[in-house]
């Protein structure tokens, strides 16, 4: 049955769906298909608007799940032969056009001018072919296009026999340019056209024999045979069994490395292996390395004849090391943190060995047969936890090469004009970033404290932009308390508070970075604007909110609005409404050039209060 | 497993088979080792073994659900039917098959048309080596056999077409089911897609076809006989071929010297899946593409293969013979991160090709040193959202290569690639991850280009959060401009109109909205008027196809919601420019919806005649189990 999420028939779509995506979800990843054993599709157009499904007729019903297809001429005969990409093996396959044999297709590559403002690769560039029919055939130079595809740069024009190339029009991609016409092209040759040299030159076709035969690659199916070593080992503790007298048992891990290894008596590499670990006992316990084998031939333990010829077969290898029996449970146990990890793990072959570290981890499962030695080998190498053992080829590592920078990617996000996601990713970051135990002061220490107070820095200020000012003031006041000599961050939390209508707060901190700080132009301007503006008359000290804010003022130029602001507010609040206007004029006009509209509006509406003889006090 | 041990070409238990060969054959050479221990004969001990090559309790029984099980009984009248029907497509390619069809498949007072219409039908194509025939008007057939044994004939003068046909198959899909009460009681109506292709000796032949049908119900109420059978459309394709395939696979001539081939990229995900760590960002869906480019200059194209996490992108570069090498290791391009994309392009005009690669660690920029190599990263972009395709352009044509970045699901720490989205509301979503536009802002001292983010600056950032797959620029109002169109899989789909430089999105007036699951996007003018057209991939699904066409479903919705939903799974679009900034869908006349549970499509001119055909790229999850979800 096919089954669709448009099945669900609650009345609630949303839900339904995302329960049944979830249930279908479970189901795939239990080996069900979904979709599945789907043919390609080809559709040929016949003209008129009509299409006719010809995907069987062209062989090109190929039944893999198919993913993206691109467009390459490999073999310089003008026509176009195709890559595709596949979810199942094999997940690429090549397919040689032998069906159009047409001696007339037109290959065309473009050759932008960068001079004339036009990439060189001509991307985006528009071709129109001329017939001399009068007939206009149009195609466009794709960089990227389909489902995660990019095809070939050459663009190919098929012609008919009774048709005749009249010339060929180019758009480059650029409206300052005119069009291009070349002319003197002949139909069935592969041509560059080079922008502002309107003439095509023609490119030969590489003289080579390629003479290769339809064979259809074949499908391999997926192998049970793997060595995961985790990159994140999973926990297992403890594992039960039963000894060979059928008394249940528990051993430990942690402390010493454990090998569990499955076997059964009839299988072949199993017993090889056995007797190998068996002779082989004092070199893997010379690495610290216990062993313990359990037959999987009855894990119900109901079989007493499997049993016993599992005994047997233990007694004529003259075995040396602790056997026992799995159960059920046993490979329960054992195959939990498998399917933890492992998106798709099917099913446990014999032999497989598992290698449990001395910290009670799962650090290796070997699905098939395996040897002392190459165990010797993994055991060497177990306190090696570089991811890069864990992947099944070497290869290069992005993260490696380009360390990621946090300031610089959250500021990225800024520009981008997206400070939800630069907050997003800050806070990502303090997460994976304990903050050092108070007392430690080593490098290291110093170093974190110092980029957490960075990071706190850049959100207090992105949260202060956002309005946020309760959440800025606590980000600044983080940063702060991280790294103590940021005094932006001293200064950022004061004008966040004082946004947050907390003045007392702002207040006894502000006059706290003036302590620790005398004379700092930002703290100045600060207190000056609080003790001018307080609510709370006892608060206000209008006499010394004007002598900061002089020496704020000074410390500008007097080309900063928000100490001329705060000078005129300090007047204001003494009675001075001549030098309240004075200083709030001025103030107006440094906002109005420095375009802060918000500010600029404020400042106009204490005009107006001052002209009406009237201070201005910060809202409750 | 590195390179020392490579995986076994061979299947779960055959693999261990192989080993347990392999030990005794050996066993010659090892008597020696194992004589040292006289008492011990392993070689005895170890014969006649490996039957029990899986750990029994290991294996979790696939499970199964039942056609019921959604509380659709016309699901169940499907199933019923979609068995006799594959028995019946068998009886049609085989003769012999059809004396093993059961003796009451067959109505007693069964009729039928002819199947394969002896008169009616008309060439409408005729080009190189290609005819199309059509039945121009099925309302003129009668029912032309009749009882059990006309039922023979109407399948045998089907089948007779496929006769000496090699490689032949057949496919049905049940589009329709209806319950009726007919003569004798209670019938289900069903219309049926038929497909059958063959390769004959000079050339290959499909038929495509549409079929009503009529079953009757036994006293369980299940589908029982097949009462009647109606052709309703008919085409016919003829192709005459020197070679026995119009398109000759020659992966493993080009590929299978390769070594990396063989180990890495044979194996389909499934087998990764079951031996690397999800962790690494393996994803299940095989999202992986491919970019074409001549990274050294020599005149033959070479291929990028992304690969999903854990596994390295592979550079298959071409060789003067036709055959490929893998290089990507020296050219500094094997990322193990898990990848989606690439793009090459000469982002800085220098005369070579330069990449882009989406990672799930980000967009990595590379500089080709104008040999094929790509030694550093100039820069890596951390998108907000996982990233899929690409699309360069220069749309603010100051000369170089701006690029535009799906992104599907947001990232939020997500390490491990999650399956599904969770798209909300899911026919029309709104809160998947970012695409962003990455402006090209030339050299500067210390770097040949450098991109800035400007998404939200340019007006891309409208509806902007729909889980975007796939996206295609094309200039669609021919004003000179590159526009875009982006394909989205769970929300509308968007085509941002380009004026000096601000994009607008303009799909609900231009009418290319598309509601269906996008996939894929291409431009190309199918019909030659010098406007391009566009099309894409969605889903079809033929039980979305009957579920939603019932009066029952999603009974409590209003019209436009019931639509939307039908809409969704009715497959791929083709909407055709109309000049005046309009597009029409004209998918079903065209004939081009079925691409059936479709991802890459295109437009390519397939014979070269001077048409744009299509190809589409197909199937979600073909796992080991056979019976589809």
């Amino acid at each position: 049955m096919s089954r669709s999420p448009t099945g669900s028939q609650a009345l609630n779509p949303e839900q339904s769906y995302l329960d049944s995506w979830s249930e279908l979800a479970e189901l795939i990843q239990q080996g069900r298909s979904f979709s599945g054993r789907e043919r390609n599709c080809a559709f040929l157009n016949t003209g008129k608007g009509k299409f006719a499904d010809v995907s069987g007729a062209f062989g090109l019903d190929l039944i893999d799940d198919g993913r993206t297809v691109v467009m390459t001429d490999w073999d310089h005969d003008g026509d176009l032969d195709f890559w595709i990409a596949n979810r199942t093996s094999p997940r690429l396959r090549f397919l040689r056009n032998d069906l159009a044999q047409s001696q007339k297709a037109l290959a065309i590559r473009l050759k932008g001018n960068p001079s004339l403002k036009t990439n060189l690769d001509a991307i985006g560039a528009r071709v129109e072919l001329h017939l001399k029919d009068g007939k206009k055939r149009i195609q466009t130079l794709y960089g990227g296009d389909g489902f995660l595809s990019q095809s070939t740069k050459w663009l190919h024009f098929g012609i008919q026999d009774a048709e005749e190339v009249e010339k060929v029009v180019v758009r480059w991609p650029n409206k300052a340019n005119s069009m291009e016409t070349f002319s003197g092209i002949q139909a069935g040759t592969r041509v560059q056209l080079t922008q502002g040299s309107g003439k095509a030159q023609v490119i030969p076709s590489p003289k080579r024999s390629l003479n290769f035969q339809h064979q259809v690659a074949k499908s391999v199916p997926a192998s049970d045979r793997a060595r995961i070593r985790f990159a994140k080992r999973p926990n297992l503790k403890a594992i039960s069994y039963r000894n060979l007298e059928g008394q249940a048992k528990v051993i430990t891990t942690g402390n010493r490395v454990l090998l569990i290894n499955l076997w059964a008596r009839k299988c072949t590499p199993c017993v090889k292996e056995l007797y190998e670990f068996s002779q082989d006992k004092e070199k893997l316990k010379a690495q610290g390395v216990e062993i313990l084998a359990l037959n999987v031939d009855d894990l119900e333990g109901v079989d007493a004849q499997a049993q016993k010829e599992a005994k047997d077969l233990i007694t004529k290898l003259k075995l040396d090391i602790p056997v026992g029996f799995a159960r059920t449970e046993t490979i329960n146990e054992l195959q939990k943190p498998i399917q933890g990890a492992i998106y798709r793990h099917r099913q446990l072959p014999v032999p497989t060995t598992f290698l449990v570290d001395s910290q009670s981890k799962l650090a290796l499962v070997i699905k098939g047969a395996t040897n002392t030695q190459e165990l010797l080998k993994e055991v060497a190498q177990l306190n090696n936890l570089d991811r890069k053992l864990s992947v099944p080829f070497e290869g290069s590592w992005s993260r490696d090469i380009f360390k990621t920078h946090t300031i610089a990617i959250a500021r990225a996000f800024l520009e981008g004009q997206h400070p939800e996601d630069a907050v997003d990713y800050l806070l990502k970051f303090i997460g994976k970033t304990p903050a050092p135990p108070a007392g430690d002061n080593s490098p290291l220490a110093q170093k974190v404290r110092l980029q957490l107070g960075d990071v706190y820095n850049l959100l207090g200020s992105i949260t202060y932009r956002m309005k946020d000012f309760d959440k800025a003031a606590t980000y600044f006041g983080n940063a702060a308390a991280n790294s103590p000599k940021l005094l932006v961050a001293q200064v950022g939390k004061g004008e966040s508070l004082t946004q947050a209508k907390r003045y007392d707060e702002a207040l006894e901190h502000f006059e706290k970075i003036w302590k620790l700080k005398p004379g700092l132009p930002p703290a100045a301007n600060g207190l000056a604007w609080l003790l001018a503006t307080h609510p709370t008359q006892a608060k206000r000290d209008g006499k010394r909110a004007q002598q900061l804010a002089e020496l704020a003022c000074k410390s500008s130029r007097y080309q900063k609005p928000e100490p001329l602001d705060a000078l005129g507010a300090a007047f204001a609040d003494q009675g001075d409404f001549k030098n309240a206007l004075k200083w709030a004029r001025k103030a107006l006009q440094e906002a109005q050039r420095l375009r802060l509209q918000e500010l600029a509006g404020k400042i106009q509406h204490r005009i107006e209060l001052y002209q009406s003889g009237q201070a201005f006090r910060s809202p409750q | 497993m590195n390179s020392s041990t490579p995986p076994t070409k061979s299947s779960n238990s055959k693999g261990l088979l192989l080993v347990g060969v392999l030990v005794i054959a050996l066993g010659g050479g090892l008597v020696w080792w194992f004589n040292r221990d006289s008492e011990v004969d392993i070689n005895s001990l170890s014969q006649g073994g490996v039957e029990e090559a899986i750990v029994p309790g290991s294996q979790k029984a696939v499970p199964q659900d039942s056609a019921d099980a959604d509380g659709w009984n016309t699901e169940v009248f499907n199933s019923q039917a979609s068995k006799k029907l594959k028995t019946l497509g068998k009886a049609i390619l085989k003769s012999s098959e059809i004396q093993k069809l059961p003796a009451d498949f067959f109505y007693d007072s069964f009729q039928s048309t002819e199947l394969e219409p002896s008169s009616g039908t008309v060439s409408t194509f005729k080009t190189g080596r290609v005819e199309v025939f059509h039945l121009t008007d099925p309302n003129t057939l009668n029912f032309k056999f009749a009882g059990k044994e006309g039922a023979q004939k109407c399948i045998q003068s089907l089948g007779e077409l496929f006769k000496t046909s090699q490689n032949a198959h057949s496919k049905f899909k049940i589009i329709d089911v209806k319950v009726a009460s007919g003569t004798n009681g209670q019938e289900v109506l069903n219309q049926a897609y038929f497909q059958a292709s063959g390769e004959n000796g000079n050339g290959t032949l499909q038929i495509n076809a549409t079929w009503g049908l009529t079953w009757s119900l036994n006293e369980n109420g299940n589908i029982h006989q097949l009462k009647s059978l109606r052709l309703l459309a008919y085409e016919k394709i003829v192709t005459q071929l020197e070679h026995k395939a119009a398109f000759s696979d020659l992966t493993d001539a080009l590929l299978g010297k390769s070594k990396v081939f063989e180990e890495q990229i044979r194996p389909g995900v499934d087998q990764w899946l079951g031996t690397i760590e999800a962790n690494f960002g393996l994803d299940i869906g095989g999202w992986q593409g491919l970019a074409v480019g001549d990274v050294n200059n020599d005149q033959l194209e070479d291929l990028y293969v992304l690969q999903p996490g854990g596994l390295p992108n592979r550079l298959f570069v071409q060789n003067a013979d036709g055959t490929f090498s893998e290089t990507s290791k020296a050219a500094g391009v094997d990322w193990v991160e898990a990848s989606h994309a690439g793009l090459f392009a000469d982002l800085d005009n220098d005369g070579d090709q330069d990449l882009l690669t989406s990672t799930l660690d980000g967009v990595l920029i590379q500089a080709n040193d104008g040999t094929g190599k790509f030694k550093t990263i100039q820069a890596k972009i951390h998108a907000s959202a996982i990233s899929y395709s690409f699309g360069a352009a220069d749309y603010d044509e100051d000369g170089d290569l701006d690029i535009f970045v799906c992104g599907y699901n947001p990232r939020q720490g997500v390490d491990r690639h999650i399956l599904f989205a969770r798209p909300v509301p899911y026919h029309d979503a709104n809160n998947g991850g970012r695409n962003m536009l990455l402006r090209n802002e030339g050299p500067t001292k210390n770097a040949p280009f450098v991109f800035r983010e400007i998404t939200k600056t340019v007006g891309l950032d409208e509806n902007n959060k729909r889980f975007s797959y796939a996206v295609a620029w094309e200039d669609y109002d021919n004003d000179g401009d590159l526009d875009l169109y982006v394909a989205n899989d769970f929300g509308r789909n968007n085509l941002y109109q380009n004026t000096n430089g601000i994009f607008k999105d303009v799909a609900p007036e231009a009418g290319v909205e598309d509601i269906s699951p996008g996939m894929s996007a291409c431009w190309g003018d199918f019909d030659n008027d010098g406007l391009v057209d566009l099309y894409v991939s969605n889903m079809f699904s033929s039980a979305g196809n009957r579920i939603t066409n019932q009066a029952k479903f999603l009974k409590d919705a209003d019209a436009k919601t019931r639509a939307e939903f039908r809409r969704h799974s009715r497959g791929n679009t083709l909407f055709k420019n109309l000049g005046d900034g309009k597009f029409k869908d004209i998918s079903i006349e065209a004939g081009v919806t079925i691409g059936r549970w479709a991802w890459g499509s295109r437009f390519t001119d397939l014979n070269m005649d001077g048409l744009q055909d299509l190809l589409v790229t197909n199937g979600f999850i073909t796992q080991e189990d056979t019976g589809d979800l």
